[in-house]
């Protein structure tokens, strides 16, 4: 089904371009906006990462996944846009901020709908790309060039926060 | 926890994106992001300038015995061949985009 849109898309079928970005743009949305914490940017990231794509589509081998090319490049465009933006101490602010809201949130048996605040960014990222998309580990190891190791404790952490959260 | 607890959590989860013109943005900026077509690429301009050049060799032994300043000039000619072609590109390129603002002007 992917390949088929894929295919079409490459050939400048407007609706399968359509269909290819309604199919993504929600999840990469979420890890945009869960690593930038900024909607504007957010969108704008993943925006850019689309165009990146989808002009560099023709060059596409099916070799890979389309989603593991388009989820690598907005992983990679993330980080890319925090270190413009020579965030990184106010990242530091902000998790250990985060950390104590996480203990309150967890205190107070968070909602359903709160659910992805208690996951650090990289937390969501994996476990989303796990379940969501289905990806192997080693296909979420390509994404976001951790370790395989990383992506299996950062998966166990983000299950047992879940757990505990809604116990 | 089950397996699908932990999908459908993550499912319910998902930002939307609110911009209603998300995707046309993208398209359209992809639309003009599209290669420059051109009139003669590099390998008619190669091929060209080979046939031309065969031509011109022929043509000097065979025929006719031509002034060695007729053959340098025409050698010149065909050694700048190429930017001529290069020209004819810019000209066919100028007059696409200018056909393409108009057509987009009137849309």
């Amino acid at each position: 089904m992917s390949k088929e849109l894929v295919t079409k898309a490459k050939n400048g079928d407007v609706q399968a371009l359509n269909k290819l970005i309604d199919n993504h743009k929600d999840l990469a949305f979420s890890i945009a906006l869960k690593h930038l914490k900024n909607k504007e940017d957010a969108e704008d990231v993943v925006q850019n990462s689309f165009i990146i794509v989808l002009k560099s589509l023709k060059n596409f081998r099916n070799e890979s996944k389309f989603s593991t090319w388009f989820y690598k490049i907005v992983y990679h465009e993330c980080l890319k846009e925090l270190k413009l933006r020579k965030s990184e101490l106010d990242n530091i602010v902000q998790s250990t901020k985060y950390d104590s809201d996480e203990d309150g949130i967890l205190d107070k048996k968070i909602n359903f709908k709160e659910i992805s605040k208690i996951l650090k960014p990289n937390e969501y990222t994996v476990i989303s790309l796990f379940y969501l998309q289905e990806k192997k580990i080693s296909e979420i190891e390509k994404i976001t060039s951790l370790s395989q190791s990383n992506i299996k404790v950062l998966l166990h952490r983000a299950r047992n926060k879940m757990k505990e959260a809604l116990k | 926890m089950k397996e699908e607890k932990i999908k459908e959590l993550l499912k319910n989860d998902l930002k939307k994106i609110t911009d209603d013109n998300f995707n046309v943005e993208i398209i359209q900026q992809l639309n003009t992001h599209k290669e420059e077509k051109t009139l003669f690429d590099s390998k008619n301009i190669f091929i060209s300038f080979i046939a031309g050049f065969i031509f011109v060799v022929f043509y000097n032994f065979s025929l006719i015995k031509l002034p060695s300043t007729s053959v340098i000039i025409t050698g010149i000619i065909f050694s700048i061949s190429p930017i001529y072609f290069m020209i004819f590109n810019k000209i066919y390129n100028l007059s696409k985009s200018y056909q393409n603002q108009t057509e987009n002007t009137y849309q």
